[in-house]
C-alpha cells in the first residue's frame, strides 16, 4: 500500500501542514522552527489510530503536545492521510482522517469532533464519503445507498468498530487504515543500538529469532534479516560495501553468554526464600557484528567503529527492514547528522534504490543533502511572526526562476535556498514569494 | 592541442564551471578558439537523487557561449555506465559471468552496472568515478565509439581526427 500524502496539524506549534510524498520528501527549515514536532505529530497521530479508548483519553491530555502558541492555542488535533491500495479494487484510493479536542482547563475537550472515510475507484474520480460521524451514520458499500447507524463514544473512531460488523464492503479499506505503519528514526546518535543485552524484561517484545523493526539491538535484527530473508540480507550487505568500500567483510553472528559469566548472572539474581521472581530473564543468545576494515589488521566489533558509520549501517538496515515490514512511511530526523557530504548523495541513493514503496520523510538542515532532491520534494519552512510551522513546497512555475537565480549567484540550489532562510527579513519576504500558498 | 578537463562533480560546480571555463581555459589563453564539450546525461534531472536541475545545463551552455568559440553536447538519455555497457561482452568478461548473461533490465546503466556486480558479489559492488577505472580500461573502445548511446563520434569530428 503506498501511502499518497498527509495532512497533520494543531500540535505545540505546528500549523496545518499537508505534504504530498513521493518517495523521499525533505523538510528544511532554521533551527527551533518546528521541523521535530512535524515528525512527532505524525507518529502521534499513528499511535492514535491504534490505541484503546483509553489510552486516547490520556492521549488528549498530554501536556506536552496541548499547542501553546497563541495563534493556535483553540485549534484542534488534525490529521488526515491519502493511500493507494491497488489490491482494494472500487476502493482503491482511501482518504481517512480525523481530528479532536485538546483537553482543556475547564475539563472540556478530550473528544474526537470529526472523522472521515472516503474511498474512490480511479485517481481522477469523485470522492464517495462512507461515513457521517457527527449524525452516528456509515454507509456499507458503493452499492449501498443508505446510511446505517453507528454509536461511538468520545474517544471511539469508527474504523475501531466498523470492522467488527459483517457484511460491510468497505472493511478491507478499514482494516488497510488501521494497519499503517509509521515508524519514526528520531535517534541521533545510533551508538547505542548496536549492543545486545543480555537480560530481557517483560513488556519487551521478544524479537530472537524474527526481525524487528527500529530494534534497540540492530546486531539481532540483522541476524534475523540474514536468517529469514537471505535476499533482503544481500541488499543490505551490497549496500555497505557500496557506502564502504574499504570493508573487507562484514559478519553478523549469535553467540552464546560464557557459562561462567551466565552462572555469575544466575547466581547474583537467586531468589531467597518468600522472594518473588525477578521481573527479567537472561538471554540464551547475544547478537554481534564483527568488520574487517582493509587498513586493520583483524576484525573488530562494530561497536569500535565511529559514529558516523554506525548511524549509516542503522539507518540503512532500518528502511530495509521498513520496507519489509512494509511500513507506510519512515521519519528521519537529520538524516546528515555525522555523515561527510561527499556520502550523502550515495546514501540517498541507497535508501531510494532499498525501501520499496515505503515514504521517507527527512528533516535537514544540509543545503548539500537537498540540493540532490527535486524542488516538489522539499518542504520548507514558511517565514512568519507567530511563531506556527507550517511547511510548504516551491510553486512549481517559479522552480526555474529560483534555479536561475541559484545559478546567478553562484550557489547551488539547495544553498539557495538556506541563503534565503538565512538572510532575515529580506530573505523571508524573498522566499515567502517563492512558496505555495 | 590543450585539453582541460573540468569535472561538474560537487553541488555547487554547475555554477562554477563557467567561471573555472572563464578563468582558468579562455583567461588564461585567450587567443585559442576553444570548443567545449559538455558530456551529461540529459535526463540527469529525473533519476530521484540527482544534483542537477532541469535546465541546469541550458544555463551553462549560455554561459559558455559567451566566450567559447563552440560548444558542443555529447550528450543522450543514458548515463556513464550506458556507455560502458555498449561493450556488454567486456563488462561480462571483466566481471568473470557467463556470456549467456542476459543485460538486466529496469533503469539506467547505473542501475545495471550494480545489478551485474551483484550477480558476481555482493561484498564487492560497482562504484563510480574512480574506481571504475580497471573495469574501464578493461573494456574496447571502438565498439563503444562505434555503439555508445551518446555521440562519442562529435569528438572526432569536431577535432579533426
Amino acid at each position: 500500500m503506498a501511502l499518497k500524502s498527509i495532512t497533520v496539524g494543531g500540535m505545540r506549534n505546528l500549523g496545518l501542514t499537508h505534504i504530498e510524498l513521493d518517495g523521499i520528501t525533505a523538510i528544511v527549515s532554521a533551527n527551533n522552527y518546528g521541523k521535530t514536532n512535524l515528525m512527532e505529530a505524525l507518529g502521534f497521530a499513528a499511535a492514535f489510530i491504534t490505541a484503546s479508548a483509553k489510552d486516547r483519553l490520556a492521549m488528549m491530555s498530554y501536556t506536552r503536545y496541548i499547542p501553546l502558541v497563541t495563534a493556535l492555542q483553540d485549534e484542534e488535533f488534525h490529521f488526515e492521510v491519502e493511500l493507494d491500495e491497488p489490491d482494494l479494487g472500487e476502493y482503491r484510493y482511501i482518504k481517512y482522517g480525523f481530528s479532536f479536542l485538546w483537553m482543556r482547563d475547564d475539563g472540556a475537550g478530550r473528544r474526537i469532533t470529526q472523522e472521515a472515510i472516503a474511498l474512490k475507484a480511479d485517481k481522477t474520480g469523485k470522492w464517495t464519503n462512507y461515513l457521517k460521524r457527527a449524525q452516528g451514520k456509515y454507509r456499507k458499500s458503493y452499492q449501498t445507498r443508505s446510511f446505517s447507524t453507528v454509536v461511538l463514544d468520545d474517544a471511539q473512531l469508527a474504523i475501531d468498530v466498523l470492522t467488527s460488523f459483517e457484511d460491510i464492503a468497505i472493511n478491507p479499506a478499514i482494516r488497510k487504515i488501521r494497519d499503517m505503519a509509521f515508524v519514526m528514526f528520531d535517534a541521533i546518535d545510533a551508538q547505542g543500538k548496536f549492543s545486545s543485552m543480555p537480560l530481557e524484561f517483560p513488556g519487551e517484545a521478544s524479537a530472537d529469532g524474527g526481525i524487528a523493526l527500529n530494534d534497540d539491538d540492530l546486531p539481532r535484527a540483522l541476524y534475523g534479516l540474514r536468517t529469514l530473508e537471505q535476499e533482503k540480507y544481500d541488499d543490505f550487505l551490497s549496500a555497505i560495501f557500496t557506502l564502504f568500500p574499504t570493508f573487507e567483510s562484514f559478519i553478523v553472528d549469535s553467540y552464546k553468554l560464557q557459562d561462567e559469566i551466565h552462572e555469575r548472572l544466575l547466581k547474583s539474581f537467586e531468589l531467597q526464600e518468600g522472594e518473588d521472581d525477578v521481573p527479567f530473564r537472561i538471554k540464551d543468545e547475544l547478537y554481534r557484528i564483527t568488520v574487517k576494515d582493509v587498513h586493520l589488521n583483524q576484525p573488530i566489533n562494530i561497536q569500535r567503529m565511529s559514529a558516523g558509520t554506525k548511524r549509516i549501517v542503522w539507518l540503512v538496515a532500518n528502511t530495509i527492514l521498513a520496507n519489509l515490514a512494509r511500513a507506510e512511511m519512515v521519519g528521519i530526523e537529520e538524516l546528515e547528522t555525522s555523515i561527510h557530504p561527499q556520502l550523502i548523495k550515495s546514501l540517498l541513493e541507497i535508501l531510494d534504490e532499498n525501501k520499496g514503496d515505503t515514504q521517507l520523510i527527512i528533516s535537514s538542515h544540509s543545503p548539500v543533502l537537498i540540493q540532490y532532491l527535486k524542488p516538489t520534494q522539499i518542504y520548507v519552512g514558511v517565514p512568519n511572526e507567530n511563531g506556527v510551522a507550517t511547511f510548504k513546497r516551491i510553486r512549481s512555475n517559479l522552480i526555474e526562476k529560483l534555479a536561475a537565480r541559484a545559478y546567478d549567484t553562484g550557489l547551488g540550489f539547495g544553498e539557495y535556498l538556506f541563503e534565503l532562510m538565512s538572510s532575515g527579513e529580506r530573505g523571508s519576504r524573498d522566499l515567502l514569494s517563492y512558496l505555495e500558498a | 592541442m590543450l585539453v582541460r578537463f573540468n569535472n561538474v562533480g560537487t553541488v555547487t560546480q554547475m555554477p562554477n564551471s563557467a567561471s573555472w571555463f572563464k578563468r582558468a581555459c579562455h583567461g588564461k589563453w585567450p587567443a585559442l578558439p576553444w570548443t567545449v564539450f559538455l558530456c551529461y546525461d540529459t535526463d540527469s534531472y529525473s533519476t530521484p537523487v540527482s544534483k542537477f536541475q532541469n535546465g541546469s545545463w541550458a544555463l551553462l551552455r549560455k554561459d559558455l557561449e559567451d566566450v567559447a568559440e563552440d560548444v558542443v553536447d555529447i550528450a543522450a538519455a543514458a548515463d556513464i555506465e550506458d556507455v560502458m555497457l555498449a561493450d556488454f561482452a567486456g563488462v561480462l568478461a571483466y566481471l568473470n559471468l557467463d556470456t549467456s548473461t542476459s543485460l538486466p533490465s529496469g533503469g539506467k546503466g547505473k542501475s545495471k552496472m550494480k545489478k551485474l556486480f551483484k550477480m558476481k558479489s555482493v561484498c564487492q559492488p560497482y562504484h563510480e568515478g574512480e574506481k571504475a577505472l580497471p573495469l574501464i580500461q578493461s573494456l574496447d573502445m571502438d565498439v563503444i565509439l562505434a555503439t555508445a548511446p551518446v555521440p562519442l563520434s562529435r569528438i572526432n569530428e569536431v577535432c579533426g581526427f
